[in-house]
């Protein structure tokens, strides 16, 4: 009984390996491509913390460049089919980045432009009301001459 | 009051620059004068990022992009 199945079991056997092995190494370049591109996020978190202006517009420069392009919403044909291409290509390689992730660097990109605020001194709050005071004698002032 | 003074605005006190609220409250660090042209070229990417993340824009972010727009001497990096 077996010897007969024999002939026809070794394909099929072969077969769910060579698929096995196929499916393992998409698994492989898909995981190897978001390793890959979380290093480059890495790198420009890296370079926009550095103390120099110009490494933390390269920085930021780095990481907007590695987000998904956006589509304009007045884009040509060809922009269209060209945006169609390579999100495909990314859906086949790519690694979807989740939206804990998303919200990660949304948190990072405004804390590397904002920083950490810190309270007015009296001084400063009181120089910004006296320039609120002028802004409205100012006005003031403008409307009467247009009178 | 209208609604263009409820928004955030980056305002000069003495010699550095700050992103305040309605209410005064700081909504960043001070930058002095010479860091702003790069906090301003920040904030455009910054904006873009936000963007493409599908997030809704940041109203301190947008201060620094409308101080951009209005200052044009602020030439990019």
């Amino acid at each position: 009984m077996l010897e007969a199945i024999t002939p026809f079991l070794t394909p099929i056997v072969a077969g769910v390996a060579a698929w096995i092995a196929i499916r393992t190494l998409k698994l492989r370049i898909r995981v190897d491509h978001a390793d890959q591109w979380w290093k480059r996020v890495q790198y420009g978190v890296d370079k926009a913390l550095e103390s120099g202006g110009k490494s933390q517009v390269v920085g930021m420069d780095v990481i907007e460049s590695l987000l998904d392009p956006v589509l304009k919403p007045n884009a040509s044909y060809e922009e269209k089919v060209n945006y169609n291409i390579r999100i495909k290509q990314l859906k086949k390689v790519g690694w979807k980045v989740s939206q804990s992730e998303k919200d990660m660097l949304e948190r990072i990109t405004a804390k590397l432009l904002l920083g950490a605020p810190q309270p007015l001194s009296p001084d400063d709050l009181k120089e910004i009301t006296e320039e609120s005071k002028m802004d409205v004698t100012e006005t003031k002032g403008g409307g009467m001459n247009a009178s | 009051m209208p609604a263009e003074d409820n928004k955030p605005r980056l305002v000069q006190i003495k010699d550095f620059y700050v992103v305040l609220d309605k209410d005064n409250t700081p909504l960043s660090q001070k930058y002095t004068m010479s860091e702003l042209p790069v906090v301003l070229e920040k904030a455009a990417i910054s904006a873009r990022i936000i963007e493409k993340l599908g997030k809704p824009s940041n109203p301190a972010i947008d201060a620094l992009l409308e101080y951009r727009k209005l200052n044009k001497k602020h030439a990019p990096v």
